[in-house]
């Protein structure tokens, strides 16, 4: 030890709180790839998020609380948030045709689940898979507030209120971490509606 | 003096500790997602190539090297990678000149989706880490790390892979020891091999966007790789492979004619070219139009090959040297197709 010396000691102690260091630092994330571990822990509002991910050899463990101060969307009687388990809800929603698309980056599933009338999108984490994207596909169907496809612009700003982000073909509207977009034609009407996860 | 001498030891010593975790501790990429391990073994493939490949999973699932050579003799590889985006496959090219001038490069389009780094999504990171960290340390691979880090990521811990990866200390595998120094060769020249059928059925259209226009920041890299392969007397050939999801929309599609036009370059949308090319979307996939097994690859090589052969390319296979290097690659390309079979319960 005395051969070592001080030098040793101190190098030796500074390795050690820099790697320990490394796992403490920012604002409770912590991202890591390959057969490691990932932690996220994000609060907003009312909505609570804890994920973790593993890339490369893949194993995940997630923990979400959806829908609370998020907009959501209303059909069968059963209303769907992004982030929510989406076991819980694709098959109350009606027929729906299936596609799942493999990640080059984990083991795991991007699903695609088409209704008649909208599309929902998933992400998997661990066994579960999560809901990352609602997609309306034609007027058929309506948001809890009363959008549709084919409503004017000012419309929109009626019902929902001024957009966190505005563009001439674009309106965002952020909540509880997700986003309702809104994309409009060239003429002002809505051509498409979506409910996005902060995690896309 | 002596206490130079130990001085310099301890430092060696503990440098030498921390080299060894490092190397434990990074990803192998040997089994699984052995994709991550692709760009780096662009490297140990010393040949002069005819051809390299950009890009992402549509040139490593779509291309098979091994054909190229044994039905026209001629010498590829694929520089493909994981969402590989339009600025990481300029700064490969920037790389693959240190090493060599090839006659063409085959840039896939799919790429242009992406303007910034944080348009790739939450996995970003990871996709980074399985493109940059195969990188041989150059400039090209700074200037990478800086054009395609996402929020969150630091430069420093590319430069030590240790302060990124130091949390893996509680979950390494029997993996992490055995391929600690040397892992095995897992690509064919760069080709990710798979053959296992499922159909393309259901495949969702693409979702209606607010802007279909390519960001200028794709441009812009674009625009560099246009020009480098100019000044080096490159052939650029843009191509879309013939993968029917992520969607490939009319007017990204306009949009690459017109630069091809503009800029004098070929573009080939291999979408449009089923018919001739005889892709069967039932047989010719593994995951349902993503990326197409081995027997739908071969389609379309042959089709890239009579192509590259008409067009110019000549044929190599009576250089010696050459012609060996690519025996003992095939002797590697077959036992793994024999091994895939045996895998799948295919005769």
């Amino acid at each position: 030890m005395k051969k070592f010396g001080k030098i040793g000691i101190v190098l030796c102690a500074s390795l050690v709180l820099t790697l320990s260091g490394c796992g403490e630092k920012g604002e409770n994330t912590q991202v890591n790839v390959g057969n490691t571990t990932a932690s996220t822990k994000v609060e907003t509002g009312e909505t609570k998020t804890d994920v973790k991910v593993e890339v490369g050899e893949t194993k995940t463990d997630v923990k979400v609380e959806a829908g609370k101060d998020m907009y959501g969307f209303t059909h069968n009687s059963v209303t769907v948030y992004v982030d929510a388990d989406a076991s819980t809800v694709v098959d109350k929603l009606g027929e729906f045709s299936y596609f799942e698309a493999p990640s080059c980056a984990f083991n795991g599933l991007d699903k695609v689940y088409t209704y008649s009338s909208f599309e929902i999108d998933t992400y998997p984490d661990g066994d579960k898979d999560y809901i990352s994207a609602i997609i309306f596909k034609d007027d058929m169907i309506e948001t809890p507030e009363g959008a549709t496809i084919g409503m004017k612009k000012e419309k929109i700003e009626e019902k929902y209120g001024t957009p966190t982000t505005k563009e001439d073909t674009l309106y965002v509207y952020e909540k509880g971490g997700m986003r309702l977009r809104f994309i409009f034609d060239s003429e002002g009407y809505v051509s498409s509606i979506e409910y996005m996860s902060s995690k896309i | 003096m002596k206490k130079a001498i130990k001085w310099v030891a301890t430092v060696l010593v503990v440098v030498l500790i921390l080299f060894l975790l490092q190397r434990l501790l990074m990803p192998k990429y040997a089994k699984g997602i052995v994709e991550g391990a692709f760009i780096a073994e662009y490297y140990k493939d010393e040949s002069e190539h005819d051809v390299i490949f950009l890009g992402d999973c549509e040139v490593y699932e779509n291309f098979t090297p091994v054909m190229l050579w044994e039905d026209y003799g001629i010498n590829s590889y694929i520089r493909g990678s994981s969402q590989q985006t339009v600025w990481q496959s300029y700064y490969l090219l920037e790389d693959t000149l240190r090493y060599e001038t090839p006659d063409v490069v085959i840039f896939n389009v799919l790429a242009m989706e992406f303007n910034v780094p944080k348009d790739g999504g939450v996995n970003m990171e990871a996709y980074n880490r399985m493109t940059l960290e195969g990188m041989k340390w150059s400039g090209a691979k700074v200037r990478d790390i800086k054009a395609s880090m996402v929020d969150g990521e630091s430069f420093i811990d590319y430069v030590f892979p240790i302060l990124r990866y130091h949390s893996r200390i509680t979950e390494l595998t029997a993996d992490d020891f055995a391929y600690m120094f040397k892992t095995e060769k897992v690509s064919h020249n760069g080709y990710y091999l798979r053959v296992d059928s499922k159909p393309a059925l259901n495949v969702p259209k693409g979702r209606i966007l607010a802007d279909y226009n390519f960001g200028k920041n794709a441009y812009a890299y674009l625009d560099k790789m246009t020009a480098l392969c100019k000044e080096k007397g490159i052939r650029l050939i843009l191509i879309k492979a013939p993968s029917l999801y992520p969607y490939w929309y009319p007017e990204w599609d306009k949009q690459m004619q017109e630069y091809a036009e503009k800029n004098n370059l070929e573009y080939i949308n291999f979408l449009d070219l089923t018919d001739e090319t005889k892709v069967d979307y039932n047989t010719d996939t593994y995951d349902a139009g993503l990326h197409l097994n081995l027997w739908g690859a071969q389609k379309i090589t042959k089709w890239l090959g009579d192509y590259l052969t008409a067009s110019g390319l000549s044929d190599r296979r009576n250089e010696e040297k050459l012609s060996k290097a690519w025996e003992e690659k095939i002797r590697f390309y077959e036992s793994a197709i024999e091994a895939e079979k045996e895998k799948y319960g295919i005769e």
